[in-house]
């Protein structure tokens, strides 16, 4: 069976947006395996999507009052709420040519992993696309993916016991949304594992609920490891890109 | 100077923002936002870029855009909703 490289780990926003920017140009010239990666946002951040204008995606004093940090994506889609202790990063990392050229069954192939990940739990999800994984309607999973001539990085959110409150009150969805949605706040819109489990599960019962989904899904073996000290000295070069006020607030 | 904003929501959810400042019939700046997928996105960077200096006119709106044909992929909106966005802000811009 294909083996593929799994890192777990845990990072402040901007480490982990340039280890995944690493990750992917280092895929592209070819001088890592594939991979998946999962992570935990230390401290709680928010991530925004590389389109998104800073105040339209989130409410920058809820954000300054909570010490919340923000970070912009290389990728686009919309804003995320990382909740440390209820939030499981993904991104996986991998040849182009192992994926579907058609970006949506990219999309579809790779967010299976997620459905596998939940029917673990006992959870049945579905893929509702662009880059949504829901359960009943309501999203539990969002992904956003950019690719290289060679590579390409997916990477996204499983919300297993984000605090929704919190969610709600940093995260802006744009007022165009809101009324076409006729509902009230994104917290109509989204979910959690344990809201839908009505028990909390433990980060390490999703973690290995991830493992063993991304395998089904993939057909692969994910066989833990680290990063390379060349993946380590170019996300150190690049987290400097993503701590910069010119990036985040580039739009 | 003219600035106008405009917004629309996909069917499939996602956002896409034009801001268009015109000044005497020259595109000042445009800056395209939202939370939709751009392949390559710096493609999208040079786009907005490009605008800046062009007659405020639908006819180099769609000059501009066909460089970008076939090279920029749009996902959750389209080219056309793009191209519709500038071309009614542009109307309105005058």
């Amino acid at each position: 069976m294909t083996k593929w490289r799994l890192i777990v780990d845990e990072g402040d926003p901007y480490w982990n947006m340039a280890l995944d920017e690493a990750m992917l140009l280092l895929k592209d010239r070819g001088k890592v395996p594939n991979t998946l990666r999962l992570y935990v946002f230390k401290p709680s951040s928010v991530s925004i999507g590389y389109f998104q204008k800073v105040n339209e995606a989130v409410d920058l004093n809820v954000l300054n009052s909570l010490r919340v940090p923000l970070v912009r994506r290389i990728t686009g889609g919309g804003s995320v709420y990382h909740d440390e202790r209820g939030e499981i990063t993904y991104s996986l990392v991998a040849n182009l040519r192992d994926f579907p050229r058609d970006i949506l069954l990219s999309y579809k192939a790779i967010c299976k992993g997620l459905i596998y990940a939940l029917a673990e739990l006992g959870l049945e999800a579905s893929f509702l696309p662009v880059n949504d994984v829901v359960i009943n309607c309501k999203k539990v999973s969002c992904s956003a993916q950019v690719r290289k001539p060679n590579a390409l990085l997916q990477h996204g959110t499983l919300m297993y016991a984000t605090d929704l409150e919190v969610l709600a009150k940093v995260l802006k969805a744009p007022k165009l949304k809101l009324s076409s949605h006729r509902i009230s706040s994104i917290y109509e819109r989204v979910t959690t594992v344990a809201r839908e489990l009505g028990y909390r599960p433990r980060k390490e019962e999703v973690i290995r609920a991830l493992i063993r989904g991304f395998e089904g899904a993939l057909g692969v073996e994910l066989i833990e490891d680290e990063i390379t000290e060349e993946e380590r000295k170019l996300a150190v070069k690049l987290k400097l890109k993503y701590e910069s006020r010119n990036w985040n607030f580039k739009r | 100077m003219v600035k106008v904003v405009k917004q629309v929501e996909k069917s499939g959810g996602k956002y896409l923002k034009i801001e268009l400042e015109v000044v005497s019939g020259i595109i000042r700046d445009l800056k395209v936002s939202g939370d939709f997928f751009a392949y390559p996105p710096y493609l999208l960077d040079n786009l907005e870029r490009g605008a800046k200096g062009m007659r405020a006119d639908p006819s180099e709106v769609d000059k501009l855009l066909s460089r970008y044909i076939g090279r920029l992929e749009l996902v959750g909106i389209s080219i056309e909703d793009l191209r519709g966005l500038i071309v009614n802000s542009l109307r309105e811009a005058k």
